[in-house]
């Protein structure tokens, strides 16, 4: 226990992208110097950034060095190239958007003229889409993004989806912050093993022991209730240990079904694989953090590629915001 | 509709009962006072604050005042519907506008006996500290709080946990 509140620090190397600074407790304010243009002589560009509580998200302090004798300026950065302080465990859900169409695809296209900045692998949760509300309240990892125009079910087969379906749907900020997590099924193999789809990527690991969901609107009844353990997995699959060769197809409800318990995989625990091991792949686990989104780029804090970038932060033990 | 149903009730206990899960706690009997109910031995179900109008317009439902004894009801405990006994928490599980119609959906874990531990790790569960201001600086200026924990809570059998997942009204 401290007085003083408390600082840290650490370095990283960039590599072009945005970088997410996980920081032990929730801070007030943060530093960071690019080491790499700092040392460059001459002009440049950003060497040194500073973030305080109260600046709004996406910005920062930025002091950019101009000319041949090391002096700078100061400034703030343009939107979205400075910092952003991010809770996981805050509300998972951004603000709702209005489609206008789903087209049956595989995969579905979802129509949209204000997209809000979704890209590929973004996860949206659809609601309330009229003539295919068998997706409402489902997430789905989306794929083939033209902003502010449409975007792709990516991992979802064929939906029934007859004339215009406009509805709506919320992009998901963060996963359910405890793993392993429930996942829902886009599809499942008839075949020996049975591979799931799942309809955002899942995080199982080979060993996990999951029980499928799979309700009768789903058609592949045999398969409801059972337990399985993942043998193999990708992204989105689950390679399991059942054989479904001989169960009914599964196939997705049509709207007017609504309403009805979506197919689902769900996380009950591990199998070692080696005798006297704990297996811990599977332990119950909560992923919630704080994070500082740093901006990539010249004139941003996580810098370019193979920047050497120092950083420093920490909390205030008395704040005084008016 | 997708308001918690006795219909529901009945499937949970009926599976439940099936998966041979125990009951949590044992039945109250009932006594010969004006208004009471008798009430079964019993699963618990653990829900939102919010789901408590609804679970008040089910029918079945006994509020724990109702009770022959109402010291048996427990400080958390709503009532009881068949089989089920409601704990409620403030700080219950939903998931966000998860329904269909984008509508917030409540979790409602419904448990048999044993059907999930604590582990605890180090020899303690967990610590709630709170020092005075006396100890925290020579002025005696501040206090200060803060806990630590090391336990690890599992699921034992799931087939003894049963999620039901309802929206209110």
């Amino acid at each position: 226990m401290t007085y003083d509140g408390y600082t840290i620090g650490g370095r990283f190397i960039a590599d072009g992208n945005a970088a997410d600074i996980i920081v032990r407790g929730d801070i007030d304010w943060m530093t960071v110097i690019n080491a790499t243009v700092t040392l460059a002589g001459g002009a440049g560009s950003a060497v040194r950034f500073e973030w305080f509580r109260g600046l709004g998200d996406g910005i920062g302090i930025v002091y950019n060095k101009l000319a041949a004798d090391d002096s700078v300026t100061q400034e703030i950065t343009a939107a979205g190239a400075g910092f952003t302080l991010i809770d996981s465990s805050g509300p998972e859900l951004g603000a709702i958007l209005a489609s206008t169409q789903i087209q049956a695809g595989p995969p579905p296209v979802v129509l949209s003229a204000n997209t809000g900045g979704l890209v590929n692998g973004d996860i949206v949760r659809i609601v309330s889409s009229t003539n295919a509300e068998q997706l409402g309240g489902v997430d789905f990892q989306i794929g083939a993004v033209n902003p502010n125009v449409s975007f792709t079910l990516a991992y979802m087969p064929a939906i029934v989806a007859t004339g215009v379906v406009a509805g709506s749907y919320y992009p998901v900020r963060f996963d359910p912050i405890y793993y392993p997590r429930r996942r829902f099924i886009a599809s499942i193999t008839q075949a020996n093993p049975a591979v799931i789809t799942t309809t955002v990527d899942h995080g199982f690991t080979v060993g996990q022991q999951v029980r499928l969901q799979v309700p009768a609107d789903f058609d592949m009844v045999e398969i409801d209730g059972l337990t399985a353990t993942v043998t193999a997995v990708t992204a989105n699959t689950i390679t399991t240990d059942i054989n479904s060769a001989a169960f009914a197809a599964f196939a997705w409800p049509l709207t007017g079904d609504v309403p009805f318990t979506h197919a689902q995989v769900l996380p009950v625990g591990e199998v070692s694989g080696t005798a006297g091991a704990i297996p811990l792949s599977g332990a119950t686990r909560n992923t919630g953090e704080i994070f500082m989104r740093l901006a990539a780029g010249v004139n941003s804090p996580a810098g370019a590629a193979n920047d050497v970038i120092y950083w420093k932060a920490g909390r205030y033990f008395s704040i005084d915001n008016e | 509709m997708t308001e918690i149903t006795r219909a529901d009730v009945d499937d949970i206990v009926r599976t439940l009962l099936t998966n041979d899960a125990y009951t949590v706690l044992d039945n109250i009997e009932g006594e010969d006072r004006f208004g009471t109910a008798p009430v079964r031995d019993a699963y618990f179900a653990l829900c939102s604050t919010q789901l408590t109008g609804d679970l008040d317009a089910t029918q079945g439902f006994i509020h724990k005042n109702q009770y022959p004894s109402p010291m048996n009801a427990l400080r958390t405990e709503w009532g009881s519907i068949g089989n089920l006994r409601f704990l409620v928490s403030s700080i219950g599980s939903v998931t966000a506008n998860s329904s269909n119609a984008g509508d917030d959906v409540y979790n409602i874990f419904c448990v048999g006996m044993e059907a999930y531990a604590c582990i605890e790790q180090d020899q303690y569960s967990a610590s709630f500290i709170y020092r005075p201001p006396i100890y925290d600086g020579p002025l005696a200026l501040n206090a200060s709080v803060g806990y630590k924990f090391a336990e690890v809570p599992r699921i034992t059998n799931d087939l003894w946990v049963i999620n039901l997942r309802a929206t209110r009204s």
